[in-house]
């Protein structure tokens, strides 16, 4: 009988699922991690890269209208007399050193940093964490650099995908929207094709989003009062990867044999 | 020739629609080739407004699936696509 990669790896230790939707990798399970990252980085190119903080001011979110998608998507902190959210995305953070920018050449940005997203409540499926690490590249240029972008990064994804032997679809997908214009924004997305994401499905028959390209046309930019020398408004994107899911889809696709000649 | 006419009736009631009721205070006008969705000219209240009257044109509610940009990008589009389904008498 066949073992089961993820779970031979929980066996060994290497993987551990907390009980409320974190992550603990050691052994293969981080070095592939890693490699995976790496390997990000490097499609990526010479970019600006940040580090990015957990938290994450609530002004700031409001700002950029995260509670109308996800009222109740961002985890609150308590400590004493203070109390804060974690970041949901780590693009917001990018967003937040580029407010009132004047750029004089287009903004490339990596950063990586924990985020935090309750999903509907549950974090049963694997792969479907509370906690997970998130590795993204933001654009901001002229409306045609940032298309062009989005395109090229969904190339790199499709053959990156490939060329470790991972399966999955690139599909057109919408984010939720609440409120009265929500079905509204949930429909402009989808005509408008702003956001793809590569899909994979995994072996408890769930099929998890490894990745997202989103274009932003002028939301955050127009809100965060970002310009750019001779563009009359600039646009922004966002391609994000969500890094334990990619480890475990590659683990549970492709096999822990397969993971130790990819980082070994 | 039936379904050239609903074509053209239901696309000359679309662009009618769009100009004086969806554009009304914008000063601006579209034509039957107009990319709608390419320079914000339908926010996320007009495009259900302009959901609410095709499909009350065609008697039907248009799933979610239907609506992407290969059927919506231009009027002349929308009426092809949904023309056949016209029920607005043209005699």
């Amino acid at each position: 009988m066949k073992t089961d990669p993820i779970e031979e790896l929980r066996r060994r230790g290497e993987i551990v699922f907390t009980a409320d939707g974190a992550l603990i990798v050691g052994g293969l399970p981080l070095k592939l991690l890693q490699w995976i990252d790496a390997q990000l980085l490097h499609l990526g190119g010479t970019v600006r890269e940040i580090q990015c903080s957990a938290l994450i001011e609530r002004d700031f979110l409001e700002h950029a209208n995260y509670f109308e998608s996800f009222p109740h998507g961002a985890t609150r902190v308590e400590a004493i007399q203070r109390s804060g959210l974690l970041a949901p995305a780590v693009c917001y953070h990018c967003f937040g050193i580029l407010t009132n920018a004047h750029l004089e050449t287009p903004a490339e940005i990596t950063c990586i940093g924990k985020c935090y997203r309750h999903e509907n409540g549950t974090t049963d499926a694997v792969g479907r964490l509370w906690e997970f690490t998130m590795r993204e590249f933001v654009f901001v240029a002229t409306p045609e650099v940032v298309q062009q972008r989005r395109r090229d990064w969904i190339e790199r994804a499709r053959n990156f995908a490939d060329s470790v032997g991972l399966k999955g679809k690139i599909e057109i997908a919408t984010d939720p929207f609440f409120g009265k214009t929500g079905r509204g924004r949930k429909l402009l997305q989808q005509i408008k094709e702003l956001k793809y994401e590569f899909s994979c499905p995994m072996p408890d028959g769930s099929k998890i989003a490894l990745a997202s390209f989103n274009l932003h046309e002028t939301f955050f930019t127009s809100r965060f009062g970002i310009t750019l020398a001779g563009a009359s408004a600039p646009h922004s994107a966002c391609v994000a990867f969500g890094l334990e899911r990619w480890m475990l889809a590659v683990l549970a696709q492709c096999g822990i044999e397969k993971a130790v000649q990819l980082c070994g | 020739m039936t379904t050239l006419l609903h074509v053209s009736a239901f696309e000359a009631a679309l662009l009618r629609f769009i100009n004086t009721e969806l554009l009304l205070g914008s000063n601006r006008t579209i034509d039957v080739d107009s990319a709608l969705f390419e320079d914000g000219i339908i926010d996320s209240l007009k495009i259900l407004h302009l959901l609410a009257f095709i499909e009350s044109a065609i008697g039907r509610a248009i799933p979610d699936e239907e609506i992407v940009m290969k059927h919506f990008r231009t009027v002349r589009i929308m009426a092809e696509r949904f023309a056949g389904e016209h029920r607005v008498d043209e005699n």
